[in-house]
């Protein structure tokens, strides 16, 4: 009995990383945001009483129980859009991580409410963000990746120079997403085998040749009909692999090592992100792919992140050393800040202060040519300073890589260390390890 | 505390098989060869409230149990000296990136004649946005044409000879009303 328990607690109470709950809450508010973004045109025509679909028409589409939208009450236009606008923001705030959990709840009730007003215009995509944002919703963490949680990270660190422990969070959230992909993929499925065109191979070829979703001409998709039977099976197999998530991890012991080493889901996330963003270069079927990547996110564990990562890192050997004045509240913020943005641990701070650890580190650099400007070692021996510095760090910081280009434009560079040896300069009047520049 | 936290405990893991259950119940359709999954679809009024209620309701019939074959286009035409005249079509063509996916699922589910009140409604909307004035004649047209199911996968020859056959019919005629 005891033991029922146990597994019964792990099965549901385990703690697992909740770094994926984070990224889905903002892909998802991103996913969301997005679409109606998109359809910011016609919101009046969607969601009021002077639009397309008036309440009292409303019998012929709406069913008549257990249906709730405040879009039932605010029914003019003006106060629509103003709802629509706070919709918005939220999602911004959402994507962005103020107030996470907050604006979660009012985003996801607003964005029921804007589908429950007028079901017409809703396809597939949309059902997968109502139903992956009401466990978005109830999830217990979703503050990853959040300015919430980078304001609580910064007081910490700024009192006691130590980090926060990783997030953690409850496993039945993630159960529950699975479920819900598995209820998508493993119906969606059994649906397709009613019919006689999906095992018959020729699906495919009929779908390219419907105007209302297909992106290219009729003379380019004629060329690509020898394709249907493969990518019909393709989708029948992996929509029913979903079904290995139902085998209990403790039987894997059975397989061989060579199959138990891989992750099945990874390789079913894999396989369904190149279904749908495959479909998604030769169709329209509107937010459905961006939807179900989002899902995908919330189904990231522990070990997913560090296989990520050690994918990510498999050419590191050892870290960047960045060697920086201890002694300078700014030069410490900016580490704080360069280190939140090494999602992928690829750097080493170090105080050049500390004279055992520059010995160590930088043997043959001057203490007041450290004083001057930062240093980084490369993990191959180079050394760079200042702004080159912080142009080399951007290659290898993923959050900074869209600078990089930016910063090599011509004039960027001089500009740049000039503004960098003022703001080095400037820091020696910091007193107290507060810095005015 | 700890029975406290005990219950608290034992009340998500209720939730979370509740809205497991209730949610693959109200996704199954085609069960009736499959004696559980029949029984599980007859149960569906136990939980259609809460599926309801809290928007989980789903379908995925995407592309299933066989495509779509039905291509569809909305004609409006507008009465200019005497004759009818084409205004407008809604297809692909003439919609944004943004809007295909909406306004063209709008169009497919409300082509029905038992929707005729939208369709009204739709040629409406269409008289405001584009400042038609009160009194003009409209009428609204439904172009369709099949594509052919094979048993098995045709050439690109057959489809290069291949050419849509167009089929039309006038859903309704009426006036547009007084501009706001």
């Amino acid at each position: 009995m005891k033991r029922v328990i146990s597994y019964l607690d792990r099965f549901f109470f385990e703690e697992v990383s909740a770094l994926g709950f984070g990224l889905m809450r903002a892909f998802w508010a991103f996913a969301v945001l997005f679409y109606m973004l998109g359809s910011a045109g016609d919101v009046v025509r969607y969601y009021s009483d002077a639009g397309i679909m008036p309440q009292d028409l409303g019998h012929l589409v709406f069913r008549s129980e257990y249906r709730f939208t405040l879009l039932q009450y605010i029914t003019d236009p003006t106060a629509v859009i103003i709802l629509w606008s706070l919709f918005m923001l939220c999602l911004v705030c959402m994507i962005v991580g103020l107030w996470p959990r907050l604006m979660t709840i009012i985003s996801v009730l607003l964005l029921f409410s804007f589908h429950e007003r007028n079901l017409q215009p809703l396809g597939g995509g949309d059902t997968v963000l109502r139903n992956v944002g009401f466990i978005l919703m109830i999830a217990p963490e979703i503050s990853a990746f959040s300015l919430s949680r980078l304001e609580l990270q910064w007081k910490k660190w700024k009192s006691t120079g130590q980090y926060l422990a990783p997030l953690k969070t409850h496993i039945w959230p993630y159960r529950l997403l699975l479920w819900q992909v598995m209820i998508i993929y493993l119906t969606s499925g059994w649906d397709k085998l009613q019919g006689t065109m999906w095992m018959g191979g020729t699906v495919v070829e009929a779908t390219i040749h419907h105007t209302h979703f297909v992106r290219w001409s009729k003379e380019i998709m004629d060329t690509w009909v020898w394709f249907s039977p493969y990518a019909c099976f393709y989708t029948l197999i992996f929509e029913f692999g979903w079904l290995f998530m139902l085998v209990p991890r403790e039987t894997w012991y059975v397989v061989p090592m060579w199959i138990r080493r891989h992750s099945i889901k990874r390789i079913l996330i894999l396989g369904s992100l190149g279904f749908h963003w495959g479909i998604f270069l030769f169709m329209d079927v509107g937010s459905f792919p961006l939807a179900m990547s989002a899902a995908f996110c919330g189904l990231l564990l522990d070990q997913d992140f560090a296989t990520f990562k050690q994918m990510a890192n498999k050419r590191w050997k050892s870290k960047i050393i960045i060697l920086y004045d201890g002694a300078c509240g700014l030069c410490r913020n900016s580490i704080f800040m360069l280190q939140m943005m090494d999602v992928l641990h690829r750097i080493k701070p170090i105080d050049f202060r500390n004279t055992t650890l520059r010995s160590k580190h930088a043997p043959n650099i001057a203490e007041a040519d450290l004083d001057r400007a930062m240093h980084i070692k490369m993990p191959k021996g180079g050394y760079y300073k200042g702004f080159d510095a912080f142009r080399k760090l951007s290659w290898y910081l993923p959050s900074l890589k869209l600078l990089t280009p930016l910063l090599y434009l011509p004039g960027v560079a001089p500009v740049g260390r000039m503004v960098y040896t003022k703001i080095a300069e400037s820091r020696n009047r910091c007193a107290h390890g507060e810095c005015k520049i | 505390m700890k029975f406290l936290r005990g219950l608290t405990k034992v009340a998500i893991a209720l939730f979370v098989v509740w809205h497991m259950s209730a949610t693959f119940m109200y996704s199954l359709y085609h069960v009736e060869n499959v004696p559980v999954l029949a029984w599980l679809y007859e149960k569906r009024p136990l939980i259609r409230p809460y599926v309801l209620a809290t928007s989980q309701w789903q379908r995925w019939n995407l592309f299933s149990p066989d495509p779509l074959r039905r291509v569809i286009e909305f004609e409006f035409d507008q009465k200019i000296d005497g004759s009818w005249v084409n205004v407008y079509t809604l297809n692909e063509k003439n919609v944004t990136w943004f809007q295909r996916a909406p306004e063209l699922k709008i169009m497919r589910r409300m082509e029905d004649e038992k929707m005729r009140p939208l369709q009204k409604r739709y040629v409406e909307d269409f008289c405001r946005r584009n400042r038609i004035p009160e009194g003009a004649e409209m009428r609204l047209r439904k172009r369709w044409f099949v594509i052919p199911r094979h048993k098995t996968t045709q050439s690109t020859a057959w489809w290069q000879a291949w050419e849509p056959n167009w089929k039309d019919t006038e859903l309704l005629q009426m006036t547009c009303p007084a501009l706001p």
